[in-house]
This record gives structure tokens, sequence and C-alpha cells, in this order.
């Protein structure tokens, strides 16, 4: 709850801030388009299945397949552009899911893991921005991180290999989500060069340049995966 | 004493060496596949073939026993493919098939033959429910025995260490990781869980279902989990296990009704970086001259994570049995991740017991595994999203 709260704080300050700042700094705004279907449907299966106290029912519905928009992160990256308040986020262990699938951070932020199953899960990332093991830990209990470094952080766990999430850690303030249609803004950017990146969870990066002059906003679109006739701005 | 079934496709050399390049080939086309399992939405209805490959190496001198000329040093390799079909919620398929080259498992290397054995461990269907705090599952085809805990985690990257606890294995052992023909049901309900199975061959031997050697026989285990990261189990098994080629044709009908029965506990523990197991089983093996053969055997197990890409772990195992010379087995295993799909385990064996001399038995090993995702397919594929490109 808390994490979502930040969120929506976030969120409601990216969607005034363009009315208010567009007259001392520039804004950037675009719409993500995803042409194809990035996240596959699979199948897990365990051969052998661990004895232990009877599980409780998984929810019927799973996670959207077709919400690839949650899975995307905006951000900008470029000299001048510094570091923001930390955040707290959670990023929770739920019917042997991590719930949300990406967390959006940024640098010197920390993350809390609860696990709210009754089973034990071992959460681990091997990426090279943060690498941890956090062990095992029952339900009720939690572990927490502070991530000091940008990156993209994958985060698995060692019992359910189905699992997987990722915490897409800013170099700065500038980052958003997309919303339902696709459409981001990112505003009260300082005047300057910068790299404008998309990171989809499957897809991966999509950088482009762009410059941010005073009291204007860039328009800037993507598609993902990029057809090759994009034209680059 | 105890005849094991092979179900095994013996090779020449130039076999074993094809076999080989084969399966390395395959292993490297299956590890340029692109690694996108990991960014999915798990589905109810599908196919999936996930394969854990190991390659090992194993220097020991029981790899001279037979032979002093021969080396110590082998090369060897298992594959394991496990694959499996979901139907809906409830109804599932799975298989588990093993092909590998001998020796790999650290019993077979009293014998210097190169072969390359294929093995269908798993075979069955089934169909699970569960409910709050509540669930069921029922199975039918050829599976692992319902007896002891181990074989839960028969696989290179569940398995901490390098060999098997003692007690398991494929040769003379009381417990076999051959699959077995016959049916289970597994229940659990709050903390308690449980499971009864009914087959057609013994632990110790399993029969496949046009041998003269079936018998019907029960296993059952059942379990209590104290709190979360601490459970107890016991399992038991009792059936004739005297395969018919080992007897006279006049003994037969006696044979037929002399039975193996097997009694253990396990338990596991988890809590933080650290993870424990361990089992204590008894065997009774009757005999036609009225006595039986007793068999203890046991093991603990412990592993602690030192880092994020690197644990430790140990066993300590014994054996006392009649008519054979005691075990203590120490195993020590270091293993390291460098990714996320891959394991490189090294290890130590120190074996001793009654006629056993210095380091001779003694196995050095390092085993490099990997998982491979080679098919994952759902039946119900999600549809694709396009949205419109704002008006320029």
């Amino acid at each position: 709850m808390k994490r979502a709260s930040l969120l929506l704080l976030f969120l409601a300050g990216t969607l005034i801030n363009p009315l208010i700042s567009l007259s001392y700094s520039g804004a950037i705004a675009g719409r993500i388009k995803v042409t194809k279907s990035l996240t596959k449907r699979r199948v897990t299966f365990s051969p052998y299945v661990q004895r232990g106290a009877a599980l409780p029912l998984l929810p019927e519905v799973s996670l959207p397949v077709d919400d690839e928009f949650s899975r995307i992160a905006i951000y900008l990256e470029g000299p001048g552009l510094g570091p923001s308040a930390p955040l707290v986020a959670q990023l929770d262990q739920r019917n042997q899911r991590f719930e949300p699938e990406i967390v959006v951070i940024p640098v010197g932020s920390t993350v809390s893991f609860p696990n709210s199953d009754p089973i034990f899960h071992n959460v681990f990332s091997l990426s090279k921005p943060k690498t941890f093991d956090l062990g095992y830990y029952p339900a009720g209990q939690s572990r927490r991180l502070q991530f000091d470094r940008p990156g993209i952080i994958q985060v698995f766990c060692h019992l359910h290999p189905n699992m997987s999430a990722a915490i897409v850690v800013t170099p700065n303030q500038w980052s958003t989500r997309p919303r339902d249609d696709g459409t981001f803004v990112l505003s009260s950017i300082p005047p300057g060069k910068y790299q404008l990146v998309v990171w989809h969870k499957s897809a991966g990066f999509f950088r482009r340049k762009v410059e941010v002059k005073d009291g204007t906003a860039v328009s800037m679109d993507f598609e993902i995966p990029i057809r090759e006739s994009s034209p680059e701005p | 004493m105890i005849l094991l079934l092979r179900l095994s496709v013996r090779t020449s050399l130039a076999a074993f060496l094809l076999g080989m390049a084969r399966l390395i080939a395959a292993t490297c086309l299956v590890l340029l596949l692109p690694a996108t399992y990991a960014h999915a939405q798990e589905s109810d209805f599908g196919v999936a073939v996930p394969i854990t490959f190991t390659g090992e190496g194993i220097y020991s001198g029981r790899l001279q026993e037979e032979d002093p000329d021969s080396s110590p040093l082998a090369p060897a390799f298992r594959a394991v493919l496990y694959p499996s079909v979901k139907l809906g919620r409830h109804w599932f398929g799975s298989a588990t098939l093993q092909i590998h080259s001998t020796p790999f498992f650290y019993e077979e290397t009293y014998e210097p033959y190169r072969d390359v054995e294929t093995n269908l461990l798993q075979a069955l269907a089934g169909y699970s429910w569960s409910g709050e705090k509540k669930s069921f599952t029922l199975k039918a085809g050829k599976m692992m025995t319902a007896f002891g805990a181990f074989p839960l985690r028969y696989d290179d990257n569940s398995n901490s260490l390098l060999d098997v606890p003692m007690s398991y294995g494929y040769y003379y052992k009381p417990v076999s990781l051959y699959g077995i023909p016959g049916i289970e049901f597994d229940a659990s309900l709050n903390r308690f869980d449980t499971r009864f199975q009914l087959t057609n061959s013994a632990p110790s031997n399993p029969q496949g279902l046009r041998s003269d050697s079936q018998h019907a026989q029960w296993a059952v285990g059942g379990g209590y989990t104290i709190r979360q990261g601490l459970r107890i189990g016991i399992s038991a098994h009792r059936g004739p296990y005297v395969d018919r080629e080992d007897v006279s044709p006049a003994q037969w009908d006696r044979a037929a009704d002399l039975p193996a029965t097997g009694v253990g506990t396990d338990v596991q523990f988890a809590r933080g970086r650290w993870s424990l197991a361990g089992e204590m089983q008894r065997f009774q093996f009757n005999k036609l001259d009225a006595s039986a053969v007793v068999a203890h055997y046991g093991y603990g197990e412990v592993k602690i994570i030192l880092t994020p890409r690197l644990y430790a772990a140990a066993r300590f195992g014994y054996r006392r049995q009649d008519l054979r010379p005691s075990r203590n087995s120490t195993e020590l295993t270091v293993g390291i991740r460098p990714n996320r799909f891959q394991l490189v385990k090294i290890g130590y064996l120190w074996l001793r017991g009654e006629g056993v001399e210095g380091s001779e038995y003694d196995v050095f090993g390092v085993q490099y595994v990997t998982s491979i995702q080679a098919i994952s397919k759902a039946f119900r594929q999600g549809t694709a999203v396009c949205c419109q490109l704002p008006p320029q």
C-alpha cells in the first residue's frame, strides 16, 4: 500500500507538472506502441513436487498476457540530471508470483521483499548492478535491500523458476511508466541533450537521443519491437 | 541377491562417442535458443520439455580397481528430459527420460565400462485438485517410489552434492531410482501430507509390466509441517522382492511370498541461508532359509549459501548391513552459479569402512549443470496488443 501511494503521488505529479513547469523547462511526451505480444504464455511443470503443508488455491485468473505496458519503464539518461530523493518500494511474493512484475525506483531507494505465501521462496538476483540472495524466510516476514547503482536487476526465485520480476533503478527522478493507452510524459526536464530509454521486460532496451529546450515539449513515440523502417529522430 | 532390472540400451564405444557428440551438438543448439522463458506468463494448457544437462569429470582409484592400467579419470554426461503436458488446472502428464554415459553415478565407478544408457524413469498421467488448505493428486503410470524423501530432489540442479545418498541408486540398492509401474494417491490437509502407492514390484527391484517377477505391493508415507521450513516425515513399504531368475523353479512359489520391508523417517529444515535434510532407514529382506538380511542406512545433509553465486554443502552417510562391510561416507561440495541457468559443482567424497584402505575409494568430481527450457508452448496464446499512434 505504501508503495502504491507513492506511485500514485508520483504519477499525479507527472500529470500536473507539465502545465506549471513548461515555462522554465522542457518536457517529453509520447506514446508507446507495442506491435506484437512480447510476453509469451508458457507452461512450467515440476516433475518432483515438494511435500508439505497444503497450499492455498491459486487464483483462477492469471495476469493478462497482453498488458505489455505494465512491463515497460521509461527514463532519461544524461549529464546534469541529479539524483532524486530515494523511495521505499515493495516487491511482494504472493500466490507464487512476484507482485508487481516491475518496480521502478530512483537510485538509492529501498525495496522490501515480504513473503505473503505459506511456502518458502528463495529470492535472488545475479544482475550486475546488485547481486543478492535473500535466503529462506516464512510468511509474514520481509527483507529489505537498498539499490545504490542504476540498472536493471532481474529477480528470480530458486525454488519456483516461473517467478520473475525486475527492479529498474533509474539514475535520476525523470522516470515514468506508460498509461493504459501507452502515452507517457516526462516533465520539468532541464534543457539539454539526453537519451530517452524505454525498457521492456522481454524486449529489452530502446534508446533515442533527444534535445530538450526551454519551454518546449518534445514528442517522441516508440514502437516495440522497433521496425527497421522506423525513422530515428 | 537382488538383481535390478536394467532398462537400458547398451552400445559400443563407437556408439558412446557418437551419442556424446550428438548430445553436445544438440545441447549447443538448444543453448543458442533465445532464453525468453523467464519473461512469460503461466498457462494451464500446454507442453514443456525442461532439460537438465550435466557434464562431469570424475577422478578416483575406483576406476582402476578392475584394471590398474586404466585411467583414474573419467568424463561423463547426464541429460534428463522432463516432457510434460498440462491439460487444464487438473489434468497433467509427465515423463522423465534419462540419457547418461557410464560411469556417471559414483556407484558406477567401480566398473570401467563405457556405455550410453537411456532410461525412462517416469511416465505418468495424473489429476490434481487443491482447495483452501487441502489438496490431492492421483497418479498412474511409471513413477518414483513413494518411499523415502531423496527422490524428490533427484535432479542435478536440486541435488546440492554430486553423489546420491547411500541407500539410493540403480545397482543393488534398497531404493532404486528407476520408476515403478503403479498408482499413487497424495493428499494434504492443513499441515499434514500423506501418500499411498500400489506398485507391481519392490523399490529395491523395479520390474516392467511384462516381467515374470511382478508382485503387487504397497508403499506409504506421511509428514507433518511443524512450522514453515520444518517438516518431519515417515514412510514404509512392504512386498515381495525376489527376482524369478534368482531362484530355482521349485522355489519360486515360496520366493514369491518373501517380503522386503522398509521403514524410514526423514526431516527437512530451512531458514535463512541454511538448509538441512536427513533420513534414517531400516530394510529387511527375508530369505528362503528363513533368515533375513537387515540393513540400516542414514544420512544428514547441510547446505549454506555463502554468497549469491556460491554455496557449500556436506552430506554424512552410513550403511550398516548384514553380510556386507559397513561404510561411512562424507561428501563436501562447493557450488558456483555463473548465471541463473548454470551451476558448477566441485566435490570430494571420502568413503571409509571395513576393508577400505586410505583414499582408494574416494572420489573427486566436478559437475557442470545447465538447465534448458527447450520447449514451452502454451495452447492458448495471448492476443497481440496494437495501439494507434497519436495523430501527428
